[in-house]
């Protein structure tokens, strides 16, 4: 804080006057007598170290029979708020809530607390706070606090604690804060199920393995009432029962948070997990869902579920993925249009049915042919012990700026500058334009080229798998993939029916194709952005220049052939010359993965970097990584529609979650490792380490800010 | 009071939830409100029917409540009741703490409480065996329903829109009853018809 350094230097003196009156103790605000409860405030070690998560804990005593009030109160009182008073650029997370108990009065139901409660809060210490002296950390507290009758309350603790370069010791606390995490619900992904309006309330399907006897809790307020759920009987593989609509139910929104408690489970311990929304409206409602309460206010109920040892793809599945990645590839933009220019190839052919069968199968062998030796290559590189993933070939800026000349000059010859298929000199356009077997054979290639960066999203897990296995099933893979990617096309070749679907030839077809070239130049645009981001303008600048050059050989080779001059394909030809020199130039203008993605960082995420995680994971704080890269379609959209808004980065900060991005715009190895860690091989990979020891969760390629929100949630609330 | 016997023995077997549950079935906007009959604090009983034509709010209550206390120690309940009133309506406030309970009062408590804090209200109802509260199936204090000349329930829900017993946020707060008899004085649709009540528990009778 350069521009306050009077108040810097009079905040010690101001907070030990403050103090004073304070209980000298480090570690606890000292108890504080309330109406029917103490209140402390509790710290787990004996001071805060820069940059590190700190957890404190309100321990709430209440007088026997009074009760306090969980997150959902149920059908009256009020959750307890803590508002933190904290020091300049501390933050402190929401409060981490135990799970609670139903508290019957007369007909009406509360959740909350009796007896002894820790609600347990993160404490986020800026990276620089001042290691010399101590700071306060204070909670105004408010209260609900019940018995018969109510009595709102509210009391101030305040803790210090100074601050340590080097990691702190634990309190006396610290085995209370061990316990008090044993009763916050932990996160089951594999737990999932849909919700559903009923007749009469609400239809509950949960599906996974859950014990035998379990007692069931809304974690929202506004969906169900605090009723137990009730009728719970196996169907189908799922759980299905029923729960009453809360009394100003409006609607139910996407996913419904709850939380089970296993009552089998010594010491008892609590689950949360998912529901999602189903609309259609439930028709095998159990007909006797109010007529069959269970025993303890619980539900007894018993499910044979399918269990969650998914772990590991079978090569069966890994192929129908990889087939069905492969078809999905043709919809990408940057496949379509070279696709498109097949069919119309094919259009052209419509009358030939051999011919257009032979196109189709050289098609497939050239598409199959190239997934075959892309697929080689990387085995051949693993087997060599180096670390490459999907996508490598677009970490090369050379091959970065080969492809915007090339979509470049497609796009030319679909608008008519250039004609196509009359002895061009670039290779892909010559063998993959016009007619025949040969052209057929590398529009196959061409597409494979092309479809590397829009890696469907899960063909991720399919490539991963087949890097992972021997080199036959890693192969198997391969194909499957590129005989996914030809399917469209070859079906189009090889049945009669649907190749007389096809329009006929005419005028359209011109107006098509030149239509067709946009698609082209917007990918070439795409391909100079992410050379501007290996390279830098520097790089961008030859590219265009490059263009130019293109785009004048292309006017003056069209031009030469018009009128025979030797001058104008001499022309050309240098023009040609000189693009293809600048060529190799921007790769010695690459610049380092961290500094190529400095560009669009706003501070709320740092760099990925494996010694980073690990000593995030050490102290067991919550991290969200992200593996990225500027050539990946879909990394962007998630970051654009789920990974910059402002609710993302607020959650963050009230989480503590610490947010690591890696970039693999241009080839790493310790990214390409981590990625194996999770048996990926490409971008996009989110991991979320949850807050404490637990497994790291993969959220899904393609996200959406409620399912990262929830995720991020759930990531602190799970121990 | 078949009812109330009931629900203590199932409740005794660990069962009572269930029976409960459909003992607090509140009716559904749009839908007619339960007609009632009570003894007020004057010792006349008063139905819901007798009100026909005329717009009638209902106002769980607890004295001693602190949300209670928020809207009346400020004036707002006052204030509102003074209002309805004004503008033709009936507000019968009721009390639904059973003998025993926190809060219950007899028609004489009643008086006392109504003289203490100004009531502006039409009648003040007395249910301690909690039948109407249950009808209703009102669950804090305060709980307010509106039910419009015809009989049918136009507004059931909180007080207000902010969950707290601090009066300071009474002015911040949406005010649903208010906001509601406009727009039903001016033949529109409630627009905020089904909120979340909060306050305490009505002490209804049963096990603590």
């Amino acid at each position: 804080m350069p521009g306050r350094p009077l108040l810097r230097l009079i905040r010690p003196v101001i907070a030990l006057i403050l103090l004073l009156p304070l209980a000298a103790m480090a570690i606890s605000s000292g108890g504080q007598r309330g109406i029917h409860l103490s209140l402390e405030l509790l710290s787990e070690q004996t001071a805060l170290t820069p940059g590190g998560e700190h957890w404190l804990a309100l321990r709430i005593e209440h007088d026997p029979h009074w009760h306090t009030y969980w997150r959902n109160p149920g059908d009256s009182g009020l959750p307890t708020r803590i508002n933190w008073q904290l020091p300049d650029e501390f933050s402190a997370g929401p409060i981490h809530w135990p799970f609670p108990q139903r508290l019957p009065f007369g007909p009406l139901i509360n959740f909350g607390f009796e007896g002894e409660a820790w609600l347990l809060t993160p404490i986020q210490v800026p990276a620089h706070a001042d290691t010399s002296g101590s700071v306060t950390l204070q909670a105004d507290v408010s209260y609900l606090v019940c018995k018969e009758e109510c009595i709102p309350g509210s009391a101030t603790l305040a803790i210090e604690l100074p601050v340590r370069g080097s990691s702190a010791a634990v309190t006396e606390h610290a085995a209370g804060f061990q316990q008090a995490r044993q009763r916050l619900p932990q996160l089951r992904t594999d737990w999932t199920g849909t919700l559903a309006v009923a007749e009469d309330g609400l239809q509950l399907r949960l599906i996974g393995d859950l014990p035998a006897r379990f007692e069931l809790f809304p974690v929202a307020e506004d969906i169900f009432g605090s009723q137990p759920f009730t009728g719970w009987q196996p169907v189908d593989g799922a759980l299905v029962g029923s729960g009453r609509a809360s009394d100003w139910f409006a609607g139910l929104p996407a996913t419904v948070p709850m939380l089970l408690i296993d009552l089998d489970a010594e010491p008892v311990r609590a689950f949360q997990f998912e529901l999602t929304a189903d609309d259609d409206v439930a028709t095998s409602a159990p007909a006797q869902s109010t007529a069959l309460p269970s025993a303890g206010g619980g539900a007894a109920g018993s499910t044979d579920a399918p269990g969650s040892g998914t772990s590991s793809m079978s090569l069966f599945a890994a192929l129908a993925l990889a087939l069905a990645g492969g078809v999905i590839l043709n919809l990408m933009p940057c496949v379509f249009p070279v696709l498109s220019m097949k069919a119309l190839a094919l259009v052209q052919t419509g009358a030939d049915q051999r011919r257009a069968r032979r196109e189709g199968l050289f098609y497939t062998a050239g598409v199959l042919a190239s997934f075959g030796l892309i697929g080689g290559l990387l085995l051949a590189l693993r087997a060599g012990g180096e670390q490459v993933g999907w996508g490598f070939q677009l970490q090369s800026p050379w091959l970065v700026m080969s492809l915007a000349y090339l979509m470049f000059l497609l796009g030319l010859g679909l608008s008519g500058i250039a004609t196509l298929g009359t002895g061009w000199m670039n290779v892909g356009q010559q063998l993959a334009a016009g007619q025949g077997g040969r052209a057929a054979f590398f529009t196959g290639v061409l597409a494979c080229v092309v479809a590397a960066p829009c890696t469907a999203p899960f063909m991720g897990a399919a490539l991963g798998y087949a890097l992972t296995q021997p080199p036959l099933a890693a192969m198997s893979v391969f194909l499957a993939l590129g005989l996914g990617l030809a399917l469209p096309l070859l079906l189009l070749a090889l049945v009669p029916v649907l190749a007389r679907w096809l329009p006929k030839p005419g005028p359209w077809m011109e107006t098509f194709k030149q239509a067709l070239a946009f698609p082209l130049y917007l990918t070439a645009v795409w391909l100079l952005w992410v050379l501007a981001l290996q390279t830098g303008a520097h790089g961008v600048g030859l590219a265009l220049i490059g263009l130019v050059l293109i785009a004048l050989a292309a006017w003056a080779w069209e031009r030469a052939k018009w009128s025979g001059a030797l001058a104008g394909k001499i022309v050309a030809v240098s023009a040609v010359v000189l693009a293809l020199v600048l060529v190799p130039v921007p790769q010695r203008l690459a610049m380092p993965a961290a500094a190529a993605a400095s560009g669009d960082q706003v501070g709320f995420w740092q760099a990925w970097s494996a010694q980073r995680l690990a000593e995030l994971r050490r102290d067991g704080e919550p991290v969200l990584v992200n593996m990225t890269a500027a050539w990946c379609i879909t990394c962007l959209a998630n970051e654009r529609v789920a990974l910059s808004s402002d609710a993302f980065r607020q959650r963050l900060q009230e989480h503590g979650i610490t947010y690591l991005k890696g970039d693999w715009t241009n080839q790493d190895e310790a990214i390409s490792t981590f990625l194996a860690q999770f048996d990926r091989a490409g971008v996009p990979l989110y991991v979320l380490y949850p807050r404490g020891n637990g497994d790291a969760v993969v959220l899904p390629q393609i996200l959406t800010p409620g399912l990262v929100l929830a995720a991020l949630d759930q990531a602190v609330a799970r121990h | 009071m078949t009812r109330i016997s009931l629900a203590i023995l199932s409740l005794g077997l660990g069962l009572g939830l269930v029976v409960n549950t459909a003992a607090v079935a509140e009716p559904a906007i749009g839908a007619p409100a339960p007609d009632f009959s009570l003894p007020d604090s004057d010792g006349n009983t008063r139905t819901l029917s007798e009100f026909a034509g005329r717009t009638v709010i209902l106002e769980w209550t607890n004295y001693d409540c602190p949300f209670v206390r928020k809207h009346y120690d400020s004036g707002n309940m006052q204030q509102q009741q003074t209002q309805a009133v004004a503008d033709g309506a009936v507000w019968l406030v009721v009390n639904s703490s059973s003998p025993g309970k926190q809060g219950h009062v007899d028609a004489e408590g009643a008086r006392a409480d109504i003289a203490k804090d100004g009531f502006a209200s039409s009648a003040y109802l007395l249910d301690p065996e909690g039948t109407v509260g249950m009808a209703y199936g009102a669950m804090t204090t305060p709980h307010m329903y509106i039910i419009d000349g015809d009989g049918i329930l136009q507004y059931k829900g909180g007080i207000d829109s902010i969950r707290s017993a601090d009066q300071a946020d009474i002015a911040k707060a949406k005010q649903y009853v208010p906001a509601a008899l406009a727009e039903l004085a001016a033949g529109q649709p409630v627009s905020d018809s089904n909120t979340r009540p909060y306050g305490c528990s009505v002490k209804y009778p049963g096990v603590d």
